[in-house]
Protein backbone atom coordinates (compact mmCIF):
# COMPACT_ATOMS: atom_id res chain seq x y z
CA UNK A 1 0.00 0.00 0.00
CA UNK A 2 1.24 3.16 -0.94
CA UNK A 3 2.50 5.24 2.30
CA UNK A 4 0.44 8.56 1.84
CA UNK A 5 -2.88 6.43 1.51
CA UNK A 6 -2.04 4.27 4.06
CA UNK A 7 -1.84 7.27 6.37
CA UNK A 8 -4.80 9.12 5.50
CA UNK A 9 -6.56 5.86 6.30
CA UNK A 10 -4.83 5.66 9.64
CA UNK A 11 -5.57 9.06 10.68
CA UNK A 12 -9.42 8.27 10.10
CA UNK A 13 -9.22 5.71 11.71
CA UNK A 14 -7.82 7.11 15.05
CA UNK A 15 -10.57 10.11 14.47
CA UNK A 16 -12.79 6.98 14.44
CA UNK A 17 -14.31 7.86 10.82
CA UNK A 18 -13.14 4.95 9.29
CA UNK A 19 -15.72 2.34 7.10
CA UNK A 20 -15.96 -0.49 9.44
CA UNK A 21 -15.48 -2.81 6.07
CA UNK A 22 -12.17 -0.87 5.15
CA UNK A 23 -11.17 -0.74 8.74
CA UNK A 24 -11.28 -4.75 8.72
CA UNK A 25 -9.00 -4.75 5.81
CA UNK A 26 -6.39 -2.15 7.79
CA UNK A 27 -6.53 -4.60 10.46
CA UNK A 28 -5.24 -7.26 8.28
CA UNK A 29 -2.85 -5.66 6.34
CA UNK A 30 -1.27 -4.38 9.64
CA UNK A 31 -0.71 -8.07 11.30
CA UNK A 32 1.32 -7.86 8.37
CA UNK A 33 3.33 -4.72 8.53
CA UNK A 34 5.44 -4.16 11.87
CA UNK A 35 6.34 -0.64 11.03
CA UNK A 36 2.94 0.04 9.66
CA UNK A 37 1.22 -0.96 13.00
CA UNK A 38 3.83 1.10 14.85
CA UNK A 39 2.89 4.07 12.98
CA UNK A 40 -1.16 3.03 13.40
CA UNK A 41 -0.52 3.18 17.36
CA UNK A 42 1.31 6.20 17.39
CA UNK A 43 -1.27 8.11 15.72
CA UNK A 44 -4.10 6.39 17.74
CA UNK A 45 -2.11 7.44 21.05
CA UNK A 46 -2.00 11.22 19.64
CA UNK A 47 -5.70 11.34 18.92
CA UNK A 48 -6.08 9.68 22.40
CA UNK A 49 -4.02 12.43 24.03
CA UNK A 50 -5.70 15.44 22.23
CA UNK A 51 -8.88 14.33 23.25
CA UNK A 52 -7.88 14.17 26.40
CA UNK A 53 -6.75 18.15 26.34
CA UNK A 54 -9.09 18.99 24.50
CA UNK A 55 -11.87 17.20 26.59
CA UNK A 56 -10.41 18.44 29.87
CA UNK A 57 -12.24 19.11 33.05
CA UNK A 58 -16.02 19.56 32.13
CA UNK A 59 -16.79 23.27 33.52
CA UNK A 60 -20.01 22.75 35.65
CA UNK A 61 -23.41 22.79 34.23
CA UNK A 62 -26.04 25.72 35.14
CA UNK A 63 -28.53 25.65 32.63
CA UNK A 64 -28.97 29.65 32.35
CA UNK A 65 -33.16 30.48 31.19
CA UNK A 66 -35.31 27.90 30.29
CA UNK A 67 -36.39 27.52 26.73
CA UNK A 68 -39.97 28.73 27.04
CA UNK A 69 -39.04 32.00 28.56
CA UNK A 70 -36.95 32.35 25.13
CA UNK A 71 -39.99 32.28 23.53
CA UNK A 72 -41.90 34.47 25.21
CA UNK A 73 -39.16 36.64 24.84
CA UNK A 74 -38.68 36.24 21.37
CA UNK A 75 -42.87 37.36 21.19
CA UNK A 76 -42.86 39.82 23.25
CA UNK A 77 -39.80 41.60 21.34
CA UNK A 78 -42.60 41.20 18.05
CA UNK A 79 -44.94 42.47 19.54
CA UNK A 80 -43.29 45.51 21.00
CA UNK A 81 -41.74 45.63 17.84
CA UNK A 82 -45.23 46.16 16.06
CA UNK A 83 -45.78 48.50 18.56
CA UNK A 84 -43.64 50.59 17.91
CA UNK A 85 -44.06 50.68 14.42
CA UNK A 86 -47.74 51.52 14.67
CA UNK A 87 -46.84 54.53 17.07
CA UNK A 88 -44.17 55.75 14.80
CA UNK A 89 -46.46 55.24 11.79
CA UNK A 90 -49.06 57.26 13.74
CA UNK A 91 -46.41 59.80 14.69
CA UNK A 92 -45.55 60.57 11.11
CA UNK A 93 -49.11 60.58 10.19
CA UNK A 94 -50.04 63.01 12.83
CA UNK A 95 -46.81 65.07 11.64
CA UNK A 96 -47.23 65.77 8.32
CA UNK A 97 -51.16 66.73 8.87
CA UNK A 98 -49.90 69.35 11.02
CA UNK A 99 -47.52 70.59 8.45
CA UNK A 100 -49.39 70.71 5.72
CA UNK A 101 -53.17 71.06 7.48
CA UNK A 102 -54.96 72.47 4.19
CA UNK A 103 -53.80 69.68 1.65
CA UNK A 104 -57.37 68.81 0.80
CA UNK A 105 -57.95 72.42 -0.34
CA UNK A 106 -54.82 72.83 -2.96
CA UNK A 107 -56.18 72.89 -6.22
CA UNK A 108 -54.00 71.41 -8.78
CA UNK A 109 -53.60 74.30 -10.93
CA UNK A 110 -53.90 73.39 -14.77
CA UNK A 111 -50.32 74.85 -16.32
CA UNK A 112 -51.06 77.51 -18.95
CA UNK A 113 -51.89 76.09 -22.60
CA UNK A 114 -51.29 78.34 -26.01
CA UNK A 115 -53.99 77.50 -28.26
CA UNK A 116 -52.42 75.54 -30.86
CA UNK A 117 -54.52 77.65 -34.00
CA UNK A 118 -54.09 76.73 -37.53
CA UNK A 119 -50.89 78.70 -39.12
CA UNK A 120 -52.58 79.74 -42.12
CA UNK A 121 -55.25 81.97 -39.95
CA UNK A 122 -52.89 82.77 -37.60
CA UNK A 123 -50.97 84.86 -40.21
CA UNK A 124 -54.01 86.26 -42.07
CA UNK A 125 -55.24 87.43 -38.53
CA UNK A 126 -51.80 88.49 -37.79
CA UNK A 127 -51.82 90.90 -40.81
CA UNK A 128 -55.24 92.09 -40.05
CA UNK A 129 -54.30 93.71 -36.60
CA UNK A 130 -52.75 96.62 -35.82
CA UNK A 131 -48.87 96.56 -35.58
CA UNK A 132 -48.34 97.15 -32.05
CA UNK A 133 -51.59 95.74 -30.66
CA UNK A 134 -51.46 93.48 -27.47
CA UNK A 135 -53.33 90.94 -29.29
CA UNK A 136 -51.14 90.62 -32.36
CA UNK A 137 -48.39 90.46 -29.73
CA UNK A 138 -50.26 87.45 -28.52
CA UNK A 139 -50.95 85.49 -31.48
CA UNK A 140 -47.27 86.02 -32.84
CA UNK A 141 -45.98 84.48 -29.13
CA UNK A 142 -47.89 82.02 -29.81
CA UNK A 143 -47.58 80.79 -33.42
CA UNK A 144 -43.34 80.66 -32.45
CA UNK A 145 -44.32 78.50 -29.06
CA UNK A 146 -46.35 76.25 -31.80
CA UNK A 147 -43.77 76.15 -34.11
CA UNK A 148 -40.96 75.31 -31.74
CA UNK A 149 -43.29 72.38 -30.30
CA UNK A 150 -43.19 70.74 -33.95
CA UNK A 151 -39.62 71.31 -34.22
CA UNK A 152 -38.98 69.14 -31.66
CA UNK B 1 -45.77 17.41 13.02
CA UNK B 2 -44.48 19.09 15.87
CA UNK B 3 -45.18 22.75 17.05
CA UNK B 4 -42.43 25.29 17.21
CA UNK B 5 -42.39 25.97 20.70
CA UNK B 6 -42.12 22.39 21.48
CA UNK B 7 -39.74 21.26 18.29
CA UNK B 8 -37.45 24.09 19.94
CA UNK B 9 -38.13 22.29 23.43
CA UNK B 10 -36.60 19.12 22.11
CA UNK B 11 -33.76 20.87 20.78
CA UNK B 12 -32.87 22.85 23.94
CA UNK B 13 -33.13 19.65 25.99
CA UNK B 14 -31.16 17.50 23.46
CA UNK B 15 -28.39 20.16 22.88
CA UNK B 16 -28.23 22.38 25.21
CA UNK B 17 -25.87 21.07 27.94
CA UNK B 18 -23.04 20.10 25.13
CA UNK B 19 -23.45 24.06 23.81
CA UNK B 20 -23.17 25.25 27.16
CA UNK B 21 -20.07 23.26 27.71
CA UNK B 22 -18.39 23.92 23.93
CA UNK B 23 -19.32 28.05 25.10
CA UNK B 24 -18.04 27.94 28.22
CA UNK B 25 -14.60 26.51 27.47
CA UNK B 26 -14.60 29.38 25.19
CA UNK B 27 -15.98 32.07 27.48
CA UNK B 28 -13.74 33.71 29.92
CA UNK B 29 -16.34 33.12 32.94
CA UNK B 30 -19.96 30.89 33.23
CA UNK B 31 -22.14 33.85 33.15
CA UNK B 32 -20.58 34.61 29.44
CA UNK B 33 -21.29 31.30 28.56
CA UNK B 34 -24.88 31.42 30.03
CA UNK B 35 -25.64 34.42 27.44
CA UNK B 36 -24.59 33.37 24.93
CA UNK B 37 -26.51 29.71 24.99
CA UNK B 38 -29.47 31.94 25.32
CA UNK B 39 -28.51 34.43 22.54
CA UNK B 40 -28.13 31.04 20.29
CA UNK B 41 -31.13 29.69 20.93
CA UNK B 42 -32.88 33.30 21.00
CA UNK B 43 -31.41 33.00 17.11
CA UNK B 44 -32.93 29.50 17.18
CA UNK B 45 -36.72 30.88 17.99
CA UNK B 46 -35.97 33.81 15.26
CA UNK B 47 -35.08 31.48 12.41
CA UNK B 48 -37.98 28.97 13.44
CA UNK B 49 -39.24 29.23 9.59
CA UNK B 50 -36.44 27.85 8.93
CA UNK B 51 -36.51 24.40 11.18
CA UNK B 52 -38.46 21.93 8.72
CA UNK B 53 -35.68 22.40 6.34
CA UNK B 54 -32.76 21.81 9.11
CA UNK B 55 -31.20 18.37 8.15
CA UNK B 56 -28.58 18.48 10.66
CA UNK B 57 -29.52 19.89 13.89
CA UNK B 58 -26.73 19.39 15.60
CA UNK B 59 -24.71 21.34 13.53
CA UNK B 60 -26.62 24.28 12.74
CA UNK B 61 -26.77 24.72 16.81
CA UNK B 62 -23.48 24.51 16.30
CA UNK B 63 -22.78 26.96 13.92
CA UNK B 64 -25.18 29.43 15.33
CA UNK B 65 -23.30 29.13 18.60
CA UNK B 66 -19.88 29.42 16.84
CA UNK B 67 -21.35 32.69 15.32
CA UNK B 68 -23.00 33.93 18.47
CA UNK B 69 -19.32 33.67 20.11
CA UNK B 70 -17.21 34.83 17.07
CA UNK B 71 -20.14 38.34 17.30
CA UNK B 72 -19.33 38.03 21.32
CA UNK B 73 -15.44 38.81 21.04
CA UNK B 74 -15.83 40.92 17.74
CA UNK B 75 -17.98 43.73 20.00
CA UNK B 76 -15.25 42.79 23.12
CA UNK B 77 -12.60 43.29 20.47
CA UNK B 78 -10.64 40.74 22.27
CA UNK B 79 -7.51 40.42 20.54
CA UNK B 80 -7.25 36.85 20.81
CA UNK B 81 -8.65 34.60 18.56
CA UNK B 82 -11.74 33.00 19.93
CA UNK B 83 -10.30 29.26 19.75
CA UNK B 84 -7.33 29.94 22.15
CA UNK B 85 -8.76 31.37 25.23
CA UNK B 86 -9.59 27.92 26.52
CA UNK B 87 -6.33 26.66 26.47
CA UNK B 88 -4.94 29.63 27.22
CA UNK B 89 -7.17 30.61 30.89
CA UNK B 90 -7.04 27.15 32.06
CA UNK B 91 -5.00 26.28 34.30
CA UNK B 92 -2.37 23.38 34.33
CA UNK B 93 -3.22 20.42 36.63
CA UNK B 94 -0.91 19.92 39.60
CA UNK B 95 1.09 16.23 38.69
CA UNK B 96 0.17 15.87 35.32
CA UNK B 97 1.39 13.61 32.77
CA UNK B 98 4.31 15.43 30.77
CA UNK B 99 2.72 14.15 27.58
CA UNK B 100 -0.73 15.68 28.34
CA UNK B 101 1.77 19.28 28.97
CA UNK B 102 3.37 18.77 25.72
CA UNK B 103 0.51 17.87 23.68
CA UNK B 104 -1.59 20.72 25.19
CA UNK B 105 1.27 23.17 23.70
CA UNK B 106 1.17 21.21 20.38
CA UNK B 107 -2.45 22.19 20.16
CA UNK B 108 -2.38 25.88 20.87
CA UNK B 109 0.54 25.92 18.40
CA UNK B 110 -1.70 24.48 15.53
CA UNK B 111 -2.84 27.03 13.57
CA UNK B 112 -6.57 28.31 14.46
CA UNK B 113 -8.14 26.71 11.60
CA UNK B 114 -6.89 23.28 12.03
CA UNK B 115 -7.06 23.78 15.78
CA UNK B 116 -10.93 24.61 15.40
CA UNK B 117 -11.54 21.58 13.35
CA UNK B 118 -10.21 19.41 15.40
CA UNK B 119 -11.70 20.85 18.09
CA UNK B 120 -15.07 20.22 16.73
CA UNK B 121 -13.76 16.53 15.90
CA UNK B 122 -12.37 15.61 18.92
CA UNK B 123 -14.41 17.97 21.75
CA UNK B 124 -17.59 17.77 20.24
CA UNK B 125 -17.32 14.30 18.30
CA UNK B 126 -19.16 15.90 15.03
CA UNK B 127 -18.65 13.97 12.12
CA UNK B 128 -16.74 14.97 9.10
CA UNK B 129 -20.13 16.08 7.45
CA UNK B 130 -21.52 17.96 10.43
CA UNK B 131 -17.78 19.87 10.81
CA UNK B 132 -18.24 20.28 7.19
CA UNK B 133 -21.97 22.29 7.68
CA UNK B 134 -20.39 24.65 11.02
CA UNK B 135 -17.53 25.40 8.97
CA UNK B 136 -19.06 25.73 5.60
CA UNK B 137 -16.64 24.42 4.28
CA UNK B 138 -16.30 21.49 1.82
CA UNK B 139 -16.10 18.06 3.56
CA UNK B 140 -12.28 17.45 1.90
CA UNK B 141 -11.48 20.86 3.51
CA UNK B 142 -12.23 18.75 6.22
CA UNK B 143 -10.71 15.89 6.53
CA UNK B 144 -7.53 17.64 5.09
CA UNK B 145 -7.35 19.99 7.97
CA UNK B 146 -7.92 16.83 10.18
CA UNK B 147 -5.40 14.88 8.83
CA UNK B 148 -3.11 17.99 8.65
CA UNK B 149 -3.74 18.58 12.07
CA UNK B 150 -3.19 15.13 13.49
CA UNK B 151 0.42 14.81 11.03
CA UNK B 152 1.54 18.43 12.78
CA UNK B 153 1.03 16.93 16.47
CA UNK B 154 2.15 13.64 15.62
CA UNK B 155 5.45 15.42 14.65
CA UNK B 156 5.58 17.41 17.13
CA UNK B 157 4.98 14.53 20.35
CA UNK B 158 7.57 12.42 18.25
CA UNK B 159 10.15 15.38 17.93
CA UNK B 160 9.70 17.61 20.67
CA UNK B 161 13.39 18.81 21.00
CA UNK B 162 12.72 20.52 17.70
CA UNK B 163 9.81 22.38 18.66
CA UNK B 164 11.12 23.65 21.85
CA UNK B 165 14.78 24.76 20.46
Amino acid sequence: MKPDILERLLIDRALGRLDPDAEVLLVDYLANDPAAATQARELQETVELATKVMRGPAPAVKMPTQIHQLVWRHRTERVLALAASFIIGMGLTALLLHTNPHQENVAVLNPPTIAKIQPALVKNKIESLPFWSNQRMYLLASSAANSKENVQ
Amino acid sequence: MQSEPAAIEQLYRQHSSELYSYLARRCPDTATAGDLLQETFLQVVRQTDQLPTVTMPRAWLFGIARHMLARHYRRQRDPLPVAQTWYESTPEPAAQDDRLAAMREAIRNLPAELRDTLELRLEQELSYEEIAHVLDVPIGTVRSRLHNAVRHLRGTMTKPEETNS
